[in-house]
């Protein structure tokens, strides 16, 4: 049997919502990132920020492939203007594109909702959304909520989690 | 193949019927149409049509090829639906305990298929008690006569006014002179007490006048009351309504109505029952669902599952267009209607027990349909086999599930509100609707959410909730379905 961390409920293994208190079972309770020590992120000056074009033409999006390094779990996105990586969280509505969870995405300090990956006339961008851990491209941390241009093959780390990013 | 010659429709039972209820319902019709029997339903037609289809399905072998040849297709035939199935696991851990294994159907037109919408036969069955006088019957009416105006003229309408006694006030007919039908909304006035299974068995003779294999027929009843004594013949006629194919929805006004008699009454003939707080909404409802039963596709969906000896069926919900929790017997499951525009979604929890690792067949599912528009039986068949593996796998599921189970799990407690009262359980009502009221700010429904919280103090103060709180959260969570 699996127990509830909220309530303390017991339930079948492979349930996913508590019965009792509704909280995702798999979430293992705490919700919260916590902060990794300085020494497990990469040391870097910031990422220069070259801007995003402003001008919306239309453009067509491309299907992404991302690679996450540590497990080698490929996702598939199929073209999307936007893509959010994070943690998956029920209870509070953020359902990421790429969900983290299974790669220990807790315990490697990856936020709920850490970065998104962002396509607009053609180009791909990435972009900090206010993560506990910060979002590092090619190993520079990024200012959040700014969208730095992405090359093909980049990695984009969230929290110690690393993600190499291809597209057509 | 036509339903038009569909034995199981003659002798009004399932296609899943045992023997022994087709044996019943033969028995129960040949008797009120047997040429001799002296009542007015006498049919020598009738008769011979019963005794053709009982000589088929009295007879197992004869029913058993009968059953064969009506779900199969010509090879021309393109099908007409279409579904996807996902589990919320692909390979499962090897345990030596039970566990769950949630399954999603999302059953869904082909895409690229239309098909014409039918002619409605149509019966409003209004409530005229006493309670119902001023804004509620005058809301009622403007809507009856917007609903007129709407129908095309080749849909059939008819109208029952209902107190202790009920009042044909338009037999049916085909919307050729809509000033009449005019007329007779403007005479319904309001007085007496509310016998529901007055007004149902005048709407639904009205409905069967014009009822045939090529209409969608479908009775909606308003009220504002409870019904007394009459719930179990009421449960009775909706079902025979059901197997023929005729369907009925509820309005259900203000707090005073009885909403389990009503949610389970057109549960037997595939209709929604809808709860109204303020008579201002019943236009926009009443409207809504005659608008539903021109978008219908596929009608009398049921699923069967043929499990594994290591699988059990723990529950089943359908998830659009709104929450329901669907009774099951002997692993057969009715679905009801299937619209156009929204995919039917339906979840299914099981409980697979200890299995050796390797591939294993946890369950077969089949889908039985019928687009009346084709005049089409439509089946589908699906294979459930999973990976059980020694190691440990992860708890990620599949999003459309984490989707669909993080709204159904605030359904679900707000079911258990209503158990914990009814066993006189207070405090844990309360606690329930207090974790309700916090799951409910979770996902932005802060009236909803606020509702809860209002009954939970109701509860700890006098151990009882509100009728207007019980309806609004039950109606508003199961509406939580369809959002997003």
């Amino acid at each position: 049997m699996i127990e509830c961390p909220s309530c303390g409920k017991k339930h079948r293994p492979g349930t996913l919502f508590c019965s009792e208190c509704g909280v995702y079972l798999p979430s293992g309770g705490a919700l919260r990132t916590s902060p990794l020590a300085t020494n497990e992120l990469p040391k870097s000056r910031a990422a220069t920020w070259e801007g995003m074009p402003q001008e919306e033409h239309e453009a067509e999006t491309h299907p992404l492939l991302l690679k996450i390094m540590d497990t080698g779990r490929e996702v598939h996105i199929p073209s999307s203007p936007e893509v959010l990586i994070g943690r998956l969280d029920a209870a509070h509505g953020i359902f990421p594109d790429v969900d983290l969870t299974a790669e220990g995405g807790l315990a490697m300090g990856v936020s709920r909702r850490q970065a998104k990956i962002v396509q607009r006339g053609g180009e791909l961008f990435v972009e900090d959304v206010g993560s506990a851990n910060g979002t590092f491209l090619n190993g520079q941390r990024l200012t959040p909520y700014l969208p730095y241009p992405l090359s093909k093959g980049d990695i984009i780390q969230a929290g110690r989690l690393r993600v190499q990013v291809f597209w057509e | 193949m036509s339903l038009e010659s569909d034995l199981y429709a003659i002798l009004g039972v399932s296609p899943l019927a045992t023997q022994e209820e087709i044996k019943r319902a033969h028995r129960a019709l040949a008797r009120r149409f047997h040429p001799d029997s002296g009542t007015d339903e006498a049919s020598a037609e009738r008769f011979r049509e019963i005794e053709e289809a009982y000589r088929v399905l009295g007879d197992p072998l004869r029913r058993r090829a009968y059953d064969k040849r009506r779900t199969e297709r010509g090879p021309d035939d393109q099908p007409l639906l279409t579904w996807s199935i996902v589990a919320s696991r692909d390979r499962l851990p090897a345990l030596d305990e039970e566990q769950t294994l949630y399954v999603l159907a999302e059953i869904r037109p082909v895409a690229g298929i239309t098909i014409q919408r039918l002619p409605l036969n149509l019966c409003l069955v209004i409530d005229c008690s006493t309670s119902m006088d001023g804004e509620r019957l005058n809301y009622v009416k403007a809507v009856a006569h917007q609903i007129i105006d709407d129908l095309e003229e080749r849909d059939a309408l008819s109208l029952v006014a209902f107190n202790d006694r009920a009042e044909v006030l338009m037999p049916s007919q085909k919307m050729e002179d809509r000033g009449r039908a005019h007329a007779r909304v403007t005479s319904i006035w309001a007085g007496g007490g509310t016998e529901i299974l007055q007004g149902l068995t005048a709407g639904l003779e009205q409905v069967r006048r014009l009822h045939h294999a090529e209409v969608i027929s479908h009775l909606i009843l308003l009220t504002d009351g409870r019904t007394y004594g009459d719930e179990e013949q009421c449960i009775a006629e909706a079902r025979r309504a059901g197997l023929e194919r005729i369907g009925i929805s509820a309005v259900g006004i203000g707090e005073d109505w009885n909403d389990a008699f009503l949610d389970n009454m057109v549960h037997q003939a595939d209709g929604v029952a809808v709860y109204v707080a303020h008579p201002q909404q019943i236009r926009n409802v009443l409207l809504e669902q005659v608008r539903r039963l021109g978008t219908i596709f596929a009608q009398q969906l049921r699923l069967n599952l043929r499990l594994s000896d290591r699988v059990r069926l723990e529950s089943v919900f359908r998830a659009t267009p709104h929450f329901e929790r669907l009774p099951f017997r002997q692993e057969s499951v009715s679905l009801g209607m299937l619209q156009s525009g929204i995919p039917l979604q339906v979840l299914l929890e099981l409980v697979v027990a200890p299995l050796t690792p390797g591939r294993h067949r946890l369950a077969q599912f089949e889908l039985l349909a019928e687009v009346p528009a084709v005049q089409r039986q439509e089946r589908l068949i699906a294979d459930l086999a999973s990976h059980v593996v020694a190691g440990p796998v992860p708890d990620t599921a599949a999003a459309p599930i984490i989707n669909v189970l993080s709204r159904l799990s605030i359904f679900r407690m707000q079911e258990q509100v209503w158990n914990a009262l009814e066993r006189g359980e207070p405090e844990k009502a309360q606690q329930r609707l207090e974790q309700i009221a916090t799951r409910l700010l979770d996902v932005g429904e802060t009236e909803l959410a606020h509702m809860a919280l209002l009954e939970a103090g109701r509860v700890a103060r006098s151990g009882v909730v509100s009728e207007k709180g019980h309806k609004t959260l039950k109606y508003g969570t199961r509406s939580l379905g369809f959002k997003r």
